[in-house]
């Protein structure tokens, strides 16, 4: 393999970043991949990747889940880039649509997660600076607390009240509209 | 990103339609209620709001018949009114913006009825200039009469 080396194998490992995980596993990504993250991109753009790019906030566990949005994505990305001058524009939309969808449901099957996994996406997300995964995420824990009462939303995410009953009666004076 | 962050993040993302929702969520603990009812919180919930859109509003419509084309030269507005001028005919069209009423006016002068046009006066009345051979006639309106009569002063 190694001998082979001809310039087009050598421009694609080039493009091939590794990445490794708090408990020390590596995945290899291309830099389409890698660089959805603003954070790694800019560690590309310093040329500080060689011997890999060490996330020590992320573990094995949610950075596989996390390359795994970015590849889905970055792929849609391409595709879009890919489309736009090969199509007409009515077959560019149709093509469009046809992706966002398919992006929607990866999306929407993404975030089948428990609650503890979906926290550590966001962390993730933030750390490595993944503007949609972050969007995605924390969209996706506001839409849970909806309709719920305060009491419900405690039990969800493990939170302890630490109101005193005074507070509490001054929070709903304050708001009694929203009680009416 | 540290707890705060993290919990102003997702409560951000509460639809600004949905006011209720957010204010059960500051009653779940202490670190919700300081995050909410921050003022920057507020700010950055609605910037979509900010600066307020301004939005167009329509008065009903008000409308008189006319004999006679309004000439599309500006119209003028002196006092509370807006004052159109009348094409051929050499009348004008009062609107009165306070009681959106419409009266014509005769101009009533020997003038050539074209190069009309209608202006400010200094004193801020009502004007009336037009070109007669080389020269140009300026006139100002005095009050209207009771019979809505208007008389003209040559300035």
């Amino acid at each position: 393999m190694a001998s082979a080396g001809s310039g087009d194998e050598k421009a694609a490992a080039a493009a091939m970043i590794t990445l490794i995980s708090s408990d020390n596993e590596k995945f290899e990504v291309t830099e389409a991949t890698a660089t959805l993250s603003q954070t790694i991109r800019h560690m590309i753009e310093d040329g500080c990747t060689d011997g890999g790019v060490p996330l020590p906030n992320v573990t094995s566990k949610i950075l596989a889940r996390v390359i795994e949005y970015c590849k889905k994505h970055a792929t849609a990305a391409a595709g879009e880039e890919g489309s736009s001058s090969s199509f007409s524009d009515a077959a560019f939309l149709e093509v469009d649509r046809a992706f966002l969808e398919e992006l929607e449901e990866f999306d929407d099957a993404f975030l089948e997660v428990d609650r503890a996994t979906l926290f550590d996406l966001i962390l993730a997300a933030n750390y490595l600076d993944i503007k949609g995964l972050l969007n995605l995420t924390c969209q996706k824990v506001a839409d849970s607390v909806k309709g719920k009462t305060p009491e419900q939303i405690r039990e969800m995410y493990n939170i302890v009240n630490d109101l005193t009953p005074e507070e509490e009666a001054e929070i709903r004076r304050e708001t009694q509209w929203a009680f009416e | 990103m540290d707890m705060d962050e993290l919990v102003e993040g997702i409560l951000l993302r509460v639809p600004p339609d949905d006011p209720v929702r957010l204010v059960l969520a500051s009653l779940v603990c202490k670190r919700w209620r300081r995050i909410i009812s921050d003022p920057g919180f507020d700010r950055r919930f609605r910037p979509q709001f900010m600066p307020a859109r301004p939005c167009a509003a329509w008065s009903e419509r008000a409308s008189a018949l006319l004999d006679d084309h309004i000439t599309l030269s500006p119209s003028v507005l002196v006092g509370n009114a807006l004052y159109f001028l009348l094409d051929y005919d050499a009348s004008i069209m009062k609107y009165d913006l306070g009681t959106r009423e419409m009266t014509v006016i005769e101009i009533r002068l020997e003038c050539v009825d074209q190069h009309n046009v209608l202006m400010t006066t200094e004193d801020g009345g009502l004007g009336f200039a037009y070109v007669e051979k080389y020269g140009l006639q300026l006139w100002s309106m005095m009050e209207a009469g009771p019979n809505g009569d208007v008389g003209w002063a040559k300035t």
